[in-house]
């Protein structure tokens, strides 16, 4: 899992240089040649909605949402174990309901052929990249949670 | 039960589950999707959900959010901030106190290039606290200065927090950026008082009680000036590209990032290695801050639906109670909640109640914004929970976090004023912005 993770990440930052390089050309080219990048403004949603969705996997591996820990220190270590348990079920839970709630609007736009206007590109395949991005993210909550049994059972 | 009652529900259940350890985004998204599914049936609940990570994650103005982050993870490791520390003590030299106050003034230069407080904080505690220490300055002295310079990185534009507040709050990047500009600097020269004052008392700033060192020759300013010509340079393409109207907060953004990316590379600052690591630490922090303002959202969306804002904004107005009254009391309420949450976590909880409250007694989006960032500083700093304490603590551990505490205490005079001079004369945020119009 944290192969996939990294490897998604990796993407992610592909996405960004991309954006980055997108857009700095479209400047480049707008000023010297006024010939401006055709769909970079696509582009760019393009790849901010990647670098958002294939970061995420790794960015719940490694607990990086925001919490707020001021209960640490007031709970013996066998509630905030369990606390912490509660804490990862939900997030997978709330991933799994994201994952299945962004399918129908991924059916819809694929059954009526919908696509980017400047670009052309179908536009169900960006579904595609939220609902990758959404599971991948569940599986990691999942590999967190074993590991916080695991690590429960040796205690 | 009324869609009111629902709402105080929602905020109260909300309240339990974020201090029960549950991510801030789930925790939003969750209590979001409950409460509208409670409000308008659970199919439109289901329809709304999935709709909204699209709608949010492929939005243009989100662009700016992993660009100007990246510029930020790549000026941090390329060390920039030492040699704006350097620069600013070789001015400085001579002023009792001048470590202090360069530290200050580095962590503002730094900000226009950074938009994250932590960040700031982190790279200008490694530089300049064991600077100071070895000088002889007191050590909460040592770490007040670099706390409070720290969250300056959020006030200066570009600021993460800022790009978010645009977003949620549906106003222009560029306008919330020029608002801050003033407050910012101001900020920054209140932060510079204060240090100077704490530093009067010899014993412990840096110098022998009754003298100060040897002012510098301006001749030796220069070559630690001219080493800050990178940092002056990328401030004046980006921000200065937005103001003038060159180029839009997202091209503005990408050469900035572009930019620092070159410069970490030429200068030699900058493995290949290094610059991938800037990347992937980018991602990730986009990727959790998307998904905490997709949660958020959809937390706003029932929010909106239950009418919570509209009733206290009513209520409030009917009472006769003053617009200022009510400024003052969120004051009051933010400074509280921020000891203890987390300050993006803060702002996407309350925005969708505070922002149409403080619209509906006639006061600016965006003074509110930059208000609002300014009521974050202060929780960064502030005991228990302040965060860049704990950065701080990270970096020096030798110093202790009573020592801390002491230390960040007399900066939170700063903010406070600010906040007052924010009331008295709006223009301080919004004059900047009137021009760009």
């Amino acid at each position: 899992m944290t192969l996939l993770a990294r490897a998604c990440t990796v993407g992610g930052a592909l996405a960004i240089a991309v954006m980055m390089i997108a857009t700095c050309w479209d400047i480049a080219a707008r000023w010297i040649a006024n010939a401006p990048l055709h769909g970079v403004v696509e582009m760019v949603e393009i790849m901010v909605l990647a670098s958002a969705m294939l970061g995420l996997p790794e960015a719940f591996l490694r607990g990086d949402q925001i919490t707020v820990d001021v209960i640490d220190g007031l709970v013996p270590p066998s509630i905030l174990a369990i606390l912490k348990i509660a804490a990862t079920l939900l997030s997978a839970a709330f991933l799994t309901l994201l994952l299945i709630d962004v399918y129908r609007p991924m059916a819809d736009a694929m059954l009526f052929g919908d696509v980017k206007p400047d670009l052309g590109v179908p536009v169900y395949p960006l579904y595609g990249v939220i609902i990758f991005g959404f599971g991948a993210s569940a599986l990691a909550c999942l590999v967190t949670l074993l590991r916080q049994l695991g690590g429960g059972r040796r205690r | 039960m009324s869609p009111i009652a629902i709402g105080w529900v929602g905020i109260g259940v909300l309240v339990l589950l974020i201090f029960l350890r549950i991510p801030v985004a789930v925790a939003l998204g969750l209590v979001g999707f409950a409460g509208y599914a409670v409000l308008e049936g659970a199919g439109r609940a289901h329809l709304t959900v999935g709709g909204t990570p699209i709608e949010l994650a492929q939005a243009y103005t989100f662009s700016v959010v992993p660009l100007f982050t990246l510029m930020g993870a790549v000026a941090a490791g390329a060390g920039l901030s030492a040699d704006l520390f350097r620069a600013g003590h070789a001015v400085l030299r001579g002023v009792r106190g001048s470590l202090s106050i360069a530290s200050i003034f580095a962590s503002a230069l730094f900000g226009a290039v950074c938009g994250s407080s932590v960040a700031t904080a982190m790279t200008m505690g490694k530089v300049s606290i064991p600077e100071m220490l070895a000088a002889g300055y007191r050590p909460s002295l040592a770490a007040g200065s670099v706390a409070a310079g720290g969250t300056l990185g959020i006030l200066i534009p570009p600021s993460l927090i800022l790009m978010i507040y645009a977003i949620i709050a549906q106003q222009s990047v560029a306008e919330l950026f020029a608002a801050a500009l003033t407050p910012g600097l101001i900020l920054t020269v209140l932060y510079c008082l204060i240090a100077f004052v704490l530093s009067q008392r010899g014993e412990g700033s840096g110098h022998p009680p009754g003298g100060v060192g040897q002012a510098a020759a301006p001749i030796r300013m220069l070559p630690a000036l001219a080493r800050v010509w990178h940092v002056i340079g990328l401030f004046t393409v980006t921000l200065g590209g937005i103001y003038f109207g060159w180029f839009t907060p997202t091209e503005a953004a990408a050469i900035g990032a572009l930019g620092a990316v070159l410069l970490g590379l030429a200068l030699r600052r900058l493995l290949l290695r290094e610059l991938a690591g800037c990347f992937i630490e980018t991602v990730r922090l986009v990727a959790s801050v998307i998904f905490i303002v997709m949660a958020s959202t959809m937390f706003s969306y029932f929010i909106v639906q239950t009418g919570i804002a509209r009733g206290i904004s009513e209520g409030l107005q009917t009472a006769g109670v003053e617009g200022t009254a009510v400024v003052l009391l969120l004051c009051v309420i933010y400074i509280l909640m921020g000891c203890f949450l987390e300050g993006i976590a803060m702002m996407l909880i309350t925005v969708p109640i505070t922002l149409p409250l403080i619209v509906a007694f006639g006061f600016d989006p965006v003074w509110f914004g930059v208000l609002l960032v300014i009521l974050i500083e202060i929780g960064l700093i502030t005991p228990p929970m302040g965060l860049n304490l704990f950065v701080i603590r990270a970096v020096s551990p030798e110093i202790s976090i009573l020592d801390m505490y002491r230390g960040a205490l007399p900066f939170l005079a700063a903010p406070l004023v600010l906040i007052a001079m924010m009331i008295v004369w709006p223009e301080l945020a919004l004059w900047l912005p009137s021009l760009l119009n």
